[in-house]
């Protein structure tokens, strides 16, 4: 199932989530980027969701499918961190590591 | 920034918000309605088939179908003028086939009607004897029709959609914080967590709502605004011709001829496309000197209007391919396309229902959200007030159960009644209607936590209908791989405990409310209380 895009896009969003003062959790186990590297990260890991996208499925329905996967990605995420804000964010790293998984098999 | 200029956005952003609040109001309960059953609609062939249990085949290929289809008509409807074969696909399941028989040579007769529509085996050609039913048809049809006479349905949901764009357009302006706000929802914060869920799900998917509802304003632009072509064309046809280049029709010699046959010619259509599947085969004049056969393409692109292909229908001959579009006619295309998300995979098209119900959570939350917020100033309920939320209770937690409804009068009514596909549409109303005619015995609160318990509960028997009803119960499609009827049954339960979440959400709120009783939320305590008793 091409979903590497949308998991690509969580964690982009995850990354953008921690830069804002906001929702950026409190010093733990896992290193934090500074906010400004991680709002570079995060617009990276955007790009590469419709990049993948569009590697998979052409220009055309690619693009589409990467901003449909983009805007669902942001749902589930803010709906994850209203209930566990850290495990949502820490999802960040599997979701990376399973996309590039999907994104070099298929 | 100077003074001014400030002044002047405040008094933008204000008559923005005032165009935002009163026409998503208005139009809000029937595009929830329409968001809900267009969002079903993109499992149209999946729900139809789900409706008739009884059709039930092995994949085969293209070319085999429109052989037994071919083989089928040929003997009983020869002298018919045109038959339309919808062939199956991994979707469809089955063949579908009507003729339209020749028109009455007297001027003065009316046009002849299409014959009833007939389901194949697809391998055999045979008609199967499945339950009549409208199937997703039924939601499709709704969400742009209304159940209601043509062409009011259709001008009711366009002027809908007007206000449902303006509500977007206004919406953006108004939202002063869209950055900053993007990743926040608090929970349990009355009137600031409806907020927040309005604008988290009106702003994440902000893309897609913004395309469905122009696309879908679009798709029916030549009926809501026919002037352009009425001011430039005398003839509408010259219209047809000029941008979808369909030509005169052609009129049978009179000399009677064999069909050619049908494979190879499906066939040739498939390699002049790379290996696309053809969707739709239309043959006129069969049984005469000029028969053609038409073949249409799948909806495996972007662009919804298909390209077509034309043969001799006694040579096999090739004789016309439709013209390369203009770039009116694939923008118009494309737009459709996005619209019913027909090109899209099984992923794209789940995430396009999780996005179609984010579009339903925009709109009821702006409901409620249009509620809370009048209700927390304190002013007793007022009539105006109490009207808005009987009819969002109508709206949000009773259509489910009427949609619920449909799916379990498919399975209780016997197949072979007769009418019995108007009756499954009367108890989708019924119910839904019904249901939201109760609610008003009830207070308030009490009538949420009811009618969305009894939309749960619905929901959560169409399964057991299903297991109890048809021999392809959940652990039977389990053992025989039927992705389908899993997937399906899943989904009803999915829907179910998420309906039943809310009601208990509901429920607690009520229960909640009076212990927190203090100064600044005393009013708003005695109203609710006054509401639940």
């Amino acid at each position: 199932m091409p979903f590497e895009a949308g998991l690509y896009a969580y964690a982009g969003l995850a990354c953008l989530a921690t830069s804002m003062g906001r929702h950026r959790p409190r010093p733990g186990r896992v290193p934090l980027p500074h906010p400004q590297y991680a709002r570079a990260i995060g617009a990276t890991l955007l790009a590469l969701a419709v990049l993948t996208a569009v590697r998979r499925l052409g220009p055309e329905q690619g693009i589409v499918a990467g901003v449909a996967q983009i805007c669902l990605a942001a749902g589930l995420l803010v709906l994850l961190m209203s209930w566990r804000q850290r495990t949502a964010l820490a999802l960040a790293l599997p979701a990376v590591a399973l996309a590039t998984l999907l994104a070099a098999s298929a | 920034m100077s003074a001014a200029v400030k002044d002047t956005a405040r008094r933008l952003r204000q008559s923005m918000a005032w165009i935002h609040t009163w026409l998503g109001l208005l139009a809000g309960w029937i595009l929830f309605a329409m968001f809900l059953t267009g969002t079903a609609s993109y499992f149209r062939p999946e729900i139809t088939r789900w409706m008739q249990p009884e059709v039930r085949f092995p994949p085969v290929s293209a070319s085999q179908a429109a052989g037994a289809a071919v083989a089928h008509l040929q003997p009983a409807y020869l002298g018919d003028e045109q038959w339309y074969i919808y062939l199956p696909d991994d979707r469809t399941g089955a063949t579908r086939v009507f003729t339209r028989p020749r028109p009455d040579p007297d001027p003065k007769a009316p046009p002849a009607a299409r014959r009833p529509e007939l389901t194949l085996d697809p391998a055999k050609g045979t008609p199967v004897s499945a339950r009549e039913t409208r199937g997703g048809e039924h939601f499709y049809r709704f969400h742009f029709q209304l159940q209601l006479p043509h062409p009011w349905g259709r001008w009711l949901a366009g002027l809908c959609a007007m206000f449902m764009l303006s509500a977007i357009i206004s919406g953006v302006i108004t939202h002063k914080r869209i950055f900053a706000d993007f990743f926040t929802l608090r929970w349990s914060k009355g009137q600031r967590s409806w907020l927040d869920a309005h604008n988290v799900s009106a702003v994440l998917a902000l893309p897609f709502h913004a395309m469905i509802t122009y696309t879908g304003l679009i798709t029916l632009v030549l009926m809501y605004m026919p002037w352009p072509i009425m001011a430039n064309f005398k003839v509408p046809e010259t219209f047809a011709a000029q941008a979808y280049g369909r030509g005169p029709e052609d009129q049978p010699v009179g000399r009677s001829a064999a069909l050619a046959p049908i494979e190879p010619i499906v066939d040739a259509a498939m390699r002049e496309w790379q290996g696309a599947r053809p969707a739709t085969v239309i043959i006129r004049h069969p049984g005469d000197g000029a028969a053609t056969v038409t073949i249409a393409r799948g909806a495996d692109q972007l662009n919804a209007r298909a390209a077509q292909i034309t043969y001799s229908g006694t040579t096999g001959s090739k004789l016309a391919a439709s013209p390369p579009q203009g770039a009116a006619v694939t923008t118009a295309g494309v737009m459709l396309g996005l619209h019913m998300a027909r090109f899209a995979g099984p992923a794209l098209r789940w995430c396009a229902f999780l996005l179609g119900l984010t579009g339903a959570a925009m709109i009821g939350t702006g409901l409620m959200l249009w509620t809370a917020k009048r209700r927390r100033t304190g002013q007793p309920q007022f009539f105006g007030g109490q009207l808005v939320e009987r009819l969002n209770i109508g709206a949000v937690a009773c259509l489910p159960a009427g949609m619920a409804a449909f799916f379990l009068a498919n399975r209780l009514i016997p197949s072979g009644l007769p009418g019995r596909a108007d009756i499954e549409v009367s108890a989708m109303f019924w119910v839904w209607f019904g249901l939201a005619g109760f609610s008003l015995l009830r207070p308030v609160q009490k009538a949420w936590v009811e009618t969305l318990a009894v939309s749960a509960m619905t929901f959560a028997t169409v399964p057991v209908a299903n297991a109890l009803l048809t021999n392809r119960g959940f652990l039977a499609s389990l053992r025989s791989g039927d992705w389908l009827f899993v997937s399906f049954d899943l989904a009803m339960l999915v829907i179910a405990a998420a309906l039943a979440f809310a009601a208990k959400h509901a429920h607690a709120k009520r229960g909640e409310l009076p212990r927190r009783r203090s100064g600044a939320l005393s009013t708003l305590v005695s109203g609710e209380a006054a509401d639940a008793i």
